[in-house]
């Protein structure tokens, strides 16, 4: 029937200029496919993994897996110029998506032969975690030198009477130090955490966890650039509105021993001066 | 060792490198196979050196091995490509960039991506680290790696290299929540 019907239509079209679509509901689509290629038909339409299908007609299952298209017209001497292999991976991924199992049989099959996934849901929470931690030593070996430079400045600006600024470098810098010393207690016991109890019950913890260390990240990010400990020293409009953002963010989270602290070193640095 | 000749050690340029005609494409296809394995053999040896691994074509010509100002010599960036090409069927190079571009960017393999699987394999056996996740940063940069050859390793080859231990079945690469930051589970 596919031959007759491409025939007839190849009468007034040149076979060239028309493609067949075929969908599987009766499992016949790479049949009806090979007839065509044996009319003369050169394009053919498939979809990965077998994914979509007609809403309009009912009962009418899906398209036909490209994996399978693919394998099929491979093996008959064709060039298709498709890599299988990434296909069927990249099939394997959408249906993993998806949440459902891929259409194409010759995916399934060849994916058996693969490495059986061995990563888990709980692998994937440790890595972000431990991606944090990176990121924290990272922030950790630069801190040195913008806290360095804060403590520099403090002096500075003392020097020339400027109490008021130099107690505002001095809170910065001890902002920075808190933030990662905090940070890095989180990590580890949510590193404890996940080593002894069960992953499953601390799903929402530990997801809950990383989003915090995420946010504080993207602050500390912030923070590491040395041109804004600068701006703490600065007279200029621009600078003062910087100074006095700082001070706000710092007001909202510093602790009043934290605060205590900063003021027992001012005086400290008062009297080296 | 860890520590790389860069530091130190000058590279050690071969005598031909002064040379005028080894920086011109022979026209005879036999002395051309000879010229272009030692050019393959430089290149190699001057990546190992530098314990560097990304090749930019069109401006490593510019500069030394591809360039020897002293004779004011360079070469042709496409017979640098043709250079690449002899690497990357040795298995000693691969072009980067996306599928189908112009060969501009490269990869040399100064080790080959396999030895440096089985090295990465070794040290994960013999710390006890298989079938825990370890990240790509950890393993170039963390403080358990820093005796080791590896230690310092660009994140390409670092890849490429897990890509292999990959498909022998020995390890799988994956990534969390974002794309850029991987990890893998070497296995034992």
């Amino acid at each position: 029937e596919m031959r007759a019907m491409i025939n007839a239509v190849a009468r007034k079209v040149p076979v060239e200029r028309l493609a067949v679509h075929c969908h599987d509901t009766y499992g016949q689509a790479l049949a009806n496919i090979y007839a065509s290629l044996e009319c003369g038909i050169r394009t053919v339409d498939s979809s990965v993994a077998g994914l979509g299908g007609c809403p309009y007609a009912k009962g009418a299952t899906g398209n036909v897996a490209t994996e399978d298209v693919v394998y099929m017209l491979e093996g008959c001497g064709f060039d298709t110029g498709v890599d299988l292999r990434a296909l069927a991976l990249t099939g394997e991924w959408i249906s993993a998506e998806l949440g459902r199992p891929s259409g194409s049989r010759v995916a399934r099959a060849l994916l058996a032969k693969h490495t059986k996934n061995r990563i888990t849901a709980q692998d994937r929470a440790i890595l972000d975690m431990k991606v944090q931690r990176d990121k924290l030593r990272q922030y950790q070996k630069r801190v040195h030198v913008v806290l360095d430079r804060e403590d520099q400045l403090a002096r500075e600006l003392l020097r020339r009477g400027d109490r008021k600024r130099a107690l505002l470098a001095l809170r910065r810098r001890k902002y920075q130090e808190q933030m990662i010393l905090t940070t890095d207690q989180q990590l580890s016991s949510l590193e404890q955490l996940m080593g002894t109890i069960e992953f499953s019950l601390l799903q929402k913890d530990v997801l809950f966890g990383l989003e915090q260390g995420n946010r504080v990240l993207a602050q500390l990010n912030k923070e590491m650039r040395i041109e804004d400990v600068e701006r703490l020293a600065e007279e200029t409009a621009d600078a003062i509105a910087y100074q006095e953002e700082v001070s706000e963010i710092l007001r909202a989270n510093m602790t009043t021993e934290d605060e205590e602290a900063v003021e027992r070193e001012l005086e400290l640095l008062e009297r080296q001066e | 060792m860890a520590t790389g000749g860069g530091a130190g050690a000058r590279f050690q340029l071969p005598e031909i490198h002064s040379f005028p005609p080894f920086f011109t494409r022979q026209p005879n296809e036999d002395t051309w196979k000879e010229q272009r394995r030692l050019w393959c053999d430089l290149v190699v040896a001057f990546c190992r050196h530098h314990r560097r691994s990304a090749l930019a074509v069109a401006e490593a010509v510019n500069e030394p091995p591809f360039s020897n100002p002293r004779i004011r010599r360079a070469l042709r960036v496409d017979t640098l490509r043709e250079v690449v090409d002899e690497l990357v069927s040795q298995g000693h190079a691969a072009w980067t960039g996306p599928k189908g571009s112009a060969r501009d960017t490269c990869l040399v393999f100064w080790r080959k991506p396999e030895v440096w699987a089985a090295m990465l394999h070794q040290w994960a056996a013999d710390r006890g680290l298989c079938n825990t996740v370890l990240t790509l940063y950890e393993l170039a940069n963390g403080d358990d790696t820093a005796d080791q050859e590896f230690h310092g390793l660009d994140y390409a080859t670092l890849r490429r290299s897990l890509e292999a231990l990959q498909s022998q079945g020995r390890a799988q690469l994956f990534a969390g929540s974002s794309d850029e930051d991987l990890g893998v589970k070497i296995f034992t």
